[in-house]
């Protein structure tokens, strides 16, 4: 998912990885060992002191923006050596890292002896999904380390721009023992800050000399965070401080810089403005040649969209603000590739030549949790999608999203605002919808009967919404015989024991606007018991795997689920001659507005049919909704062991 | 490859001047026609096809009569499925730098003939995985398209060189050649198939050819193979220079020289911190070699890190700082052990899914991880590898060869004299996984209670030993939960122990255990009055192969071992239990060293189930497959099988 994220996720990421501090340690540390120890037990490290003193002032006509990180930690157990190699991360266009300064402190006797860290390599890095960027690296090794062992990390970080202030966490992972953030600026700067998670563990005090105030925020003890599946996004739980400038005076003059969501909207236009908009025969013949046999505008805005997806592949270079600002369409045309803000700028582009508003429009994923009003920066969204009016509705597309089809936004993007530009001057915020989960249907439908010991039957799967997308990218990957292999492994009938023959995919599988349909005929072995003249045979021939229960004693997050959906799976059954019905399971059902199922058993004439009904209304499941979630999966996870008992007549 | 091999190099310059040969790939260059390729039909049906894959080694002899070395690679492929287009439009150039890339063309062409050309200006430089590399873009790339690129690029003098010629892709025409000076002699061997080969001399160059048509693609996704090594490789080494002595160069006994040198370098320098460490460590006190060999082993595992970046000038400074490069780690384990009288062997050696290593051709490239032998106790010890302590390596060295390199001295003067065998000493009694169950139902039958032990021996315990003693509290539970959980998709644990984890003490000669009490609704499915109870679940879920193709690698398993499980089921009052008879198994290839048995038998109200599985060979040919396909599946037909209570 974050592959086809762009620009403004490396600050949250910048952030996470690097853990800052206090006043690098100059004397002999004064820790007691065994109170941290007993503590906290079972960790390896625990944080003394992080901080991050951000000064900023106007000197020789420029703004200056310094930042002082500093990080003490202490190691607990006799892993310490694990944790010697050390990396501080930063993206050479926004920041400069100078006077690092570093070492460890190992315990001798009832001293600490100091060793300080050796050569510093400064090196060229890369973020995972990202074709090329600025992202550098600076390596370095702390020696000697060993249990209660306390590394001292002090550097300086030079900011370029002012639209990026880091934001800082004031707990993590790693319990952390005192954390502070503080900024000193102008009088004459206006400041704004947002904090987020605070629930009372930060406190905020604000001190005035003569021309500066000074910011300082403090966190409580923490004992750090939980690592969970499914989990929302760090920024959503944990204590954190966003700062930016809103504005400040240079040479008497106001100088506006992050004020609100126009301010931040002026900047992005500006950022677009060398953009040049030429007319280009080659764009102008290729949208007349998509849009020749559409009839209608919408099936103009499909032929492009989708052209768009299948032809311009994801290939991200995020090089300083190369990573805000879009390429030429014809350039991204001509190369065949680009990333989410090239292919938007494209998608528009061709959709202009064709004589159709579309409109870019600027969005963070779900794992960004502010809205535009609350973090007016560039910390707010991390991806850039195109939109068009249809019908009176706004739709949105994500040409990164390859089987997406027109009319869904990408699953990542549910529930968020998006930041639509009008016009250079005119923009709208705009909330995303959430799918509804009957859009996301995932079917299965089997006729079986009994033969021996083993079922046989025809099987047909169907899929549409974001499910059908799913497939489409796993068919990708797999092609020839490959593919059948694939569909056949993941059809995951009854025990696994199973032969598929004759799997046939719809012709119109990978057509966005259709659905994919999968026939097959099947065997199953061993999935009946067989006992005397009993025969005892399952009919939920496949596991629902999407509704497992939560640990709730251990369980400290909401989850997060990536889309809403429907699922059916209809069972027939023809009872083989000779047979009588000895049991049949009863029928069961759980319901509320978000999630809930329904199981129902019935027989006509020599048929019994299963039909069971799953559906999940919602993209995160909270803790308040837990207990319900727990009664429902488990009420779902029975009745899908339920068996139907058969006996075999006298003759 | 460990060795520097900075001391064997000169002596392969001329002594006398030369005039500096030209490098013979210098002009090499495109073709100009960039017409399609036509597809056969089995190229058709491939998402794309690599229709030309060459690989060009060259070697000359510069104006000062010294070796240089240049690489060109060419290749030409056709795109058949768009999906295919993100494969290739991101090319990878072994170097660091744009200097170091001598010549470069890279163009798309598309079906209707759009020709588009890369600029060497638009390479970018990165890092990933701590390897640097220049990438480039390619662009214009479309479904029917092909690509077309070569480069040449400077590359240290090496003498000895590996390539493949077999991947996921069709390849129609596979390349290798090794070019240079008449006067040193060349020596290759092709693994796993064939090509064809020419040698040639022409105006003092030497050019060894190797080609194959049509390779067929070699599946990577079987299980229990080891893809990279059953891959179409050619490896080549210089063997001989007929303008020096002209005897065999680069020999194992060489290699086995030139290690011991290494490992010694230190061996006056460092005597003083060798002997304080043996003192700290208290070597003399204890009471047997195999203590003294894990007393070092866990005083530098659990101290001292591989860091080949920093510069760290020798052992004294590696044991103040706590790092050092990997050969200065491996040599104060040798000194160390030297120190204590501890008989050892230093073995050079490479992974068997990378490769196996040929005793009969002494390409150095088989070189390069580092194991010690004990030849007391039969035992090895992986040296740089903190997830392994003596007496268990990481399962790819098992059975492959190794260089042994043994000290022997002579009067005052010590050498190192080596040997190439295999890496033996592990039988499938080392590596097992028991499991004891006791049985019980609760709650009306709705729940099956299982107090379980399960003991996890050698390889068996799939690092979750080490795992476990290397997390912290948090994922130490987690870890525990996964495990138990593969089992029951509902559970509640309690009384869990978890015994034998603390790498550093003697416990780790004894097995990994995790014991607890697990109750679960899981594998309970209830029928009226009956209750059926999925009893082959118990033991887990077992690999399954039901659903393979025509078997093109060799079957690999990894490591010999067995499994050993004890179940016993007591009889809920009331309950008459049923399909008892499906619990005889017996699938037994003795001829292949594998099989799966299980059979059972009553003792009151009790049901015990004993099931065996063995594994005795790590390796089988191909034509065992189906029989080897019957012992996997047996275990997971287990998993199917089902016990019926019936009121009674």
């Amino acid at each position: 998912m974050t592959s086809r994220i762009n620009f403004c996720v490396r600050i949250v990421f910048l952030t996470l990885l690097l853990p800052f501090t206090h006043q690098a340690a100059a004397q002999q540390p004064d820790v007691n060992f065994d109170d941290f120890n007993q503590r906290y037990p079972g960790q390896d490290v625990c944080i003394l002191k992080k901080s991050e003193h951000l000064d900023i002032s106007v000197s020789g006509g420029a703004l200056k923006l310094k930042s002082v990180h500093n990080t003490d930690m202490l190691f607990l157990t006799d892993k310490a050596s694990m944790f010697l190699n050390k990396s501080i991360y930063y993206y050479d266009h926004f920041s400069d890292i100078k006077d690092i300064k570093a070492n460890s402190w190992i315990p001798e006797g009832d001293k600490y002896k100091k060793y300080n860290v050796g050569d510093i390599t400064f090196k060229k890095s890369k973020r995972d999904g990202v074709f090329y960027d600025d992202l550098m690296e600076a390596q370095f090794v702390y020696p000697s380390l060993k249990k209660g062992a306390i590394t001292s990390l002090q550097y300086t970080e030079i900011l370029h721009d002012p639209h990026f202030l880091n934001d800082f966490y004031f707990a993590g992972y790693t319990p952390t023992e005192n954390s502070e953030y503080r900024i000193t600026f102008p009088d004459d700067m206006k400041l704004n800050y947002v904090i987020r998670n605070n629930n009372g563990s930060i406190q905020f005090k604000e001190e005035r000399s003569k021309h500066t105030i000074t910011y300082t925020f403090t966190g409580k003890s923490n004992g750090g965070y939980k690592r969970e599946d499914d989990a929302p996004d760090n920024s959503y739980f944990m204590p954190h401080v966003i700062v930016y400038i809103d504005k400040y005076t240079l040479n008497n003059k106001e100088v506006k810089v992050l004020s609100d969501v126009g301010e931040l909207y002026g900047w992005y236009q500006e950022l677009l403005k060398n953009l040049k908009h030429e007319n280009h025969p080659e764009l102008k013949a290729l949208a007349d040649s998509l849009t020749r046999n559409a009839s209608t505008e919408r099936e103009k805005i499909k032929a492009i969209y989708y052209w768009v997806q299948d032809q311009i592949k994801y290939i991200a270079f995020e090089d300083g603000l190369g990573g805000f600002i879009p390429r030429e369409p014809i350039e991204t045309y001509n190369k065949r590739f680009g990333d989410c803000k090239d292919k938007a700028t494209l998608l528009n582009e061709l959709l202009h030549e064709a004589g159709i508003k579309s409109y870019p429009v600027w969005i963070g994923t779900r794992s960004i949790p502010y809205t535009y009003n609350e973090v007016p920066t560039p910390m707010v969204d991390n991806h850039m999608i195109a939109a068009v009016q249809d019908s009176g509705k706004w739709v949105f597309m994500d040409a990164t999203a390859q089987h997406l089809p027109y009319g869904l936004p990408t699953s990542m993007i549910q529930g968020k605002e998006g930041l639509i530009g009008i016009s250079p001057s005119e923009y709208k915020l705009v909330t995303v919808p959430e799918t509804p989960y009957e859009t996301n249907k995932q079917e299965e439908s089997f006729g079986i009967t009994l033969d021996g010991g083993l079922i046989k039957g025809r099987g047909i799967t169907y899929a549409s919404g974001y499910p059908a997308e799913l497939i489409n990218e796993a068919l990708d990957q797999v092609n020839g015989d490959k593919r059948t292999e694939w569909i056949n492994k993941s059809l995951g009938l009854g025990n696994g024991k199973y032969k598929a023959t004759g799997i046939q995919l719809n012709k119109d599988y990978n057509n966005r606007d259709s659905s994919v349909i999968i026939n097959y005929d099947f065997e199953i072995q061993d999935f009946v018991t067989t006992v005397g003249d009993q025969v005892y045979v399952n009919l939920n021939l496949t596991k629902y795997s999407n509704f497992e229960k939560i640990d709730i004693d251990k369980r400290e997050n909401d989850k997060e689920i990536d889309f809403k959906t429907s699922s059916k799976l209809e069972t027939v059954f023809k009872i083989p001659e000779g047979y009588e019905i000895v049991k049949l399971p009863s029928s069961q059902a759980y319901s509320n507005p978000k999630f809930g199922f329904s199981v129902n058993y019935s027989v006509t004439d020599n048929m019994i049919s299963l039909k069971k009904e799953v559906y999940v209304n919602v993209l995160t499941v909270t803790k308040a909704d837990f207990n319900d979630w727990n009664t429902a999966a488990g009420q779902l996870y029975d009745a899908s062991k339920d068996l139907i008992v058969l006996k075999k007549l006298n003759p | 490859m460990k060795i520097r091999l900075i001391t064997l190099l000169t002596f392969l310059s001329l002594q006398f001047a030369v005039k500096a040969q030209e490098f013979e790939t210098q002009t090499y260059d495109l073709p100009s026609d960039t017409k399609h390729a036509v597809l056969t039909d089995t190229e058709k049906a491939e998402p794309s096809v690599l229709l030309l894959d060459k690989n060009i080694y060259e070697y000359r002899y510069n104006k000062d009569g010294d070796l240089e070395s240049v690489y060109t690679k060419h290749r030409k492929i056709h795109i058949n499925d768009a999906a295919e287009v993100e494969h290739y439009n991101r090319i990878y150039f072994p170097v660091n730098n744009p200097e170091s890339i001598l010549s470069l063309r890279l163009r798309s062409v598309t079906k209707s003939g759009k020709i588009t050309e890369m600029k060497k200006s638009d390479l970018k430089k990165i890092t990933e995985d701590d390897h640097d590399y220049m990438i480039l873009a390619v662009e214009g790339l479309e479904k029917d398209a092909e690509l077309e690129y070569f480069f040449t690029i400077k590359r240290g003098v090496t003498y000895f060189l590996t390539e493949f010629a077999q991947s996921g892709t069709f390849i129609r025409h596979a390349e290798v050649q090794v070019i240079s000076p008449a006067n040193l002699i060349w020596e290759a061997k092709t693994y796993n198939g064939e090509m064809a080969v020419t040698d040639t001399v022409i105006n003092d160059k030497r050019i060894l050819k190797y080609t194959r048509e049509n390779v067929p693609v070699l599946d990577s996704e079987e299980k229990y193979a080891a893809y990279t090594a059953n891959r179409q490789r050619i490896e080549f080494k210089l063997a001989r220079n007929t303008s020096g002595s002209n005897l065999r160069l680069f020999t194992w006994g060489d290699a086995g020289k030139r290690y011991y040198e290494i490992m010694h370098e230190e061996e006056k320098s460092a005597h003083k911190d060798i002997e304080k460490l043996s003192s700290q460590l208290s070597l003399k006190k204890l009471s047997s070699d195999e203590a003294r060999i894990r007393a070092i082993e866990n005083f530098i595992k659990m101290n001292i890190n591989i860091n080949e970046q920093a510069e760290v000038s020798g052992i004294p400074e590696l044991l103040k700082k706590h790092y050092g490069s990997e050969n200065q780690v491996v040599s104060l384990y040798i000194l160390m052990l030297e120190n204590a009288n501890i008989p050892h062997e230093l073995v050079v050696t490479t992974s068997r899914f990378d490769a196996w290593f040929d005793p009969e051709f002494d390409t150095w490239n088989f070189l390069d991880s580092y194991l010690l032998f004990f030849p007391a106790t039969g035992k090895y010890m992986d040296p740089t590898n903190i997830l392994y302590r003596y007496g268990e390596v990481p399962y790819e060295f098992i059975n492959n060869n190794g260089l042994f390199v043994k000290k022997v001295s002579i009067g005052a003067v010590s050498n190192g004299v080596s040997v190439v065998k295999k890496i033996e000493g592990v039988t499938y009694t080392d590596n097992f996984n028991k499991l004891n169950a006791e049985i019980t139902f609760e709650k009306n039958m709705d729940e099956v209670k299982i107090i379980s032990k399960q003991e996890y021996g050698g390889n068996a315990d799939n690092l979750y030993r080490t795992v476990y003693f290397y997390s912290d509290a948090e994922s130490r539970s987690k870890m525990i939960d996964e495990i138990i959980k593969s089992n029951f998709n509902d559970m509640k644990t309690t009384d869990t122990k978890v015994s034998n984890f603390d790498l550093t003490k003697d416990e780790y000669s004894k097995p990994f255990i995790v014991e607890t009490t697990v109750n679960s609704p899981s594998l309970m499915q209830h029928a009226g009055t009956d209750v059926v109870f999925s009893i082959g679940d118990v033991i887990g879920q077992q690999v399954e192969m039901y659903q393979e193709h025509a078997r093109q690698n060799p079957i690999d398993v990894g490591f010999p071992h067995y499994y050993e499980r004890v179940l016993v089921v007591t009889v809920p009052k009331g309950y008459e239990v049923k399909g008892l008879e499906k619990l005889e198994m017996d699938i037994v290839f003795n001829d292949l060293g594998t099989g799966f048995t299980s059979s059972y038998k009553r003792d009151g109200d009790k049901i015990i189930v004993t099931v065996n599985e063995f594994y005795k060979n790590v390796q089988l040919p191909v034509s065992a497959f189906d029989n080897f396909k019957k012992v996997i599946n047996a275990a997971a037909d287990f998993n199917k099988i089902k016990l019926v209570f019936v009121k009674s």
